[in-house]
């Protein structure tokens, strides 16, 4: 069962194809790691499943829905940047996912704030980026969502916490949910993972499980490398 | 789940008004402190009117930062909370119009409570004398019966409503147009020629149907006459009353629900989140 199928997925920035023709689909239940060298759009085809991009050429259904209203009730989106407003402060980000995500767990939130160390009453632009990451973390990962998308979630996280995050994330995600993970950090993160997307130059190069990828001994990384070697 | 996106925009945009009303508030005060110190005559009714001009200034001030904050909240960098959130696109942009409407008219609200304030501070300053003058200019000119200010208030305050409405909808089209590839590339100056340009055609269409369909009301001492020709209407009436033509008002309306779906279209359409 597929729980994102894309068809001539096609995105363009001026002359530049980002994603050109697409096919493919990512099964349900899995762990994925979406990879790619830098400026391949794997941020670009994140807001395309999360409906934060509109304007492309082809279709993308999630769960046999067209990203919208409909798709961001069960999918989890956890970008690159900070979305919380500045005067919000980590009790107010909380209330504003307990208002709007009915698969939200306000409990959760609080628990993992205090896990963090993030006081309820700190207002988002007193925070670094590190604490704003994890108060992020914190958001997407109490709800109990059938689609994880998390893009680059230990970015601006430094080493010794990475692990711990890692733990988190696989503690936290719901029972038989999936998760779409992009990450340069391949060797932090790919233990984790069963299922890998590779795309570069606008197309899907790889698309396979993790299992039949490393069957020969080769890892994520030795795989990455190798298809991307020509990049630079 | 329209009053939750309510209670958030309007909790959104008192972060950034509230600093509007505590320079009114410290105005006022300044104002009033001085009304109570001088003791120039001329100085005192100043006082009062600095007020009242500074809450005209906030009416502009306010408008821009519903504007900005509807851009930030849209497609700054809390658009990736606010785009992400299962709601209808057209409740979202319908939520911002509601939250902004309400700070604007409370700060219309305060503008016309410091008109009465200003007036009140002149009469307790300069006596009736000033408040006598007005009313023989009146009874020169006829004095307008408790109706004909009732109605012409109530209308011009109903016209002001529809005005602001079309301003700010106009202001989330042209945001939106905006940030749209290729007119994102003009920014702010995009935005304030596009918010131009569609107040322009509305006001231009307003004021043209209103000399072609010249329907509305025409008050004269405790009659009121619904008419299709509110000048002809007048003229039988001897020429004395209040004609208020309601065409111009309903194409505004219009204008502003009509404005509302492009906006919808080209966020659900065109827009990419940056």
């Amino acid at each position: 069962m597929d729980i994102i199928t894309a068809q001539r997925l096609s995105k363009s920035y001026g002359d530049n194809n980002v994603l050109n023709d697409m096919y493919f689909t990512l099964p349900k239940g899995e762990v994925i790691g979406l990879f790619g060298p830098n400026g391949c759009g794997k941020t670009t085809l994140m807001k395309i499943l999360t409906g934060l991009i509109h304007d492309y050429d082809g279709s993308v259904l999630i769960n046999g829905n067209v990203p919208g209203e409909k798709t961001k009730a069960f999918t989890a989106y956890l970008p690159e940047q900070t979305f919380v407003h500045d005067w919000m402060r980590n009790i107010d980000a909380v209330d504003y996912f307990n208002d709007f995500f009915t698969d939200f767990d306000k409990n959760k939130a609080l628990e993992m704030l205090k896990k963090f160390g993030l006081p309820e009453k700190q207002k988002s632009k007193t925070m670094s980026k590190g604490m704003q990451e994890k108060l992020l973390l914190s958001l997407v990962m109490s709800r109990k969502a059938e689609l994880y998308i998390l893009d680059e979630p230990m970015g601006g996280v430094d080493p010794a916490t990475r692990a711990g995050i890692l733990n988190f994330i696989m503690e936290n995600y719901a029972d038989k949910a999936t998760l779409l993970i992009s990450t340069h950090l391949i060797n932090d993160l790919q233990s984790v993972f069963t299922h890998a997307l590779f795309i570069g130059g606008g197309k899907v190069l790889i698309n396979d499980s993790v299992e039949a990828l490393t069957k020969d001994g080769k890892t994520i990384e030795d795989i990455f490398k190798e298809v991307f070697s020509n990049v630079w | 789940m329209f009053g939750k996106l309510l209670k958030n925009d309007l909790k959104a945009q008192w972060h950034s008004i509230s600093t509007i009303f505590l320079c009114i508030a410290f105005v006022a005060v300044g104002a009033e402190i001085f009304t109570l110190t001088t003791k120039q005559q001329a100085m005192k009714v100043l006082g009062g009117m600095l007020v009242f001009i500074a809450l005209g200034f906030a009416c502009i001030v306010v408008l821009i930062a519903v504007a900005l904050m509807f851009s930030k909240t849209m497609f700054g960098r809390a658009g990736y909370l606010t785009l992400s959130i299962p709601v209808k696109t057209s409740s979202l942009l319908i939520s911002k119009t509601v939250s902004g409407l309400i700070w604007i008219f409370s700060v219309y609200a305060l503008f016309i409570g410091s008109l009465f304030l200003w007036v009140y501070q002149v009469k307790q300053t300069l006596g009736n004398q000033i408040l006598d003058s007005v009313e023989s200019i009146l009874t020169i000119f006829g004095v307008p019966s408790f109706l004909t200010i009732f109605i012409g208030i109530l209308f011009f305050l109903i016209s002001l409503a529809v005005l602001t409405l079309v301003m700010v909808q106009a202001l989330q089209l042209s945001i939106t147009l905006s940030n749209i590839s290729p007119i994102s590339k003009f920014g702010n100056i995009g935005i304030i020629v596009m918010f131009f340009v569609i107040f322009l055609v509305v006001q231009t269409v307003t004021t043209e149907l209103s000399d072609l369909l010249p329907i509305g009301f025409v008050v004269d001492a405790d009659t009121v006459k619904f008419t299709s020709n509110i000048v002809r209407t007048k003229a039988a009436m001897g020429g004395g009353g209040l004609s208020i033509g309601i065409c111009g008002s309903i194409f505004r309306l219009l204008a502003a629900i009509g404005l509302h779906y492009p906006t919808v279209y080209l966020i659900q359409h065109k827009i990419n989140i940056k």
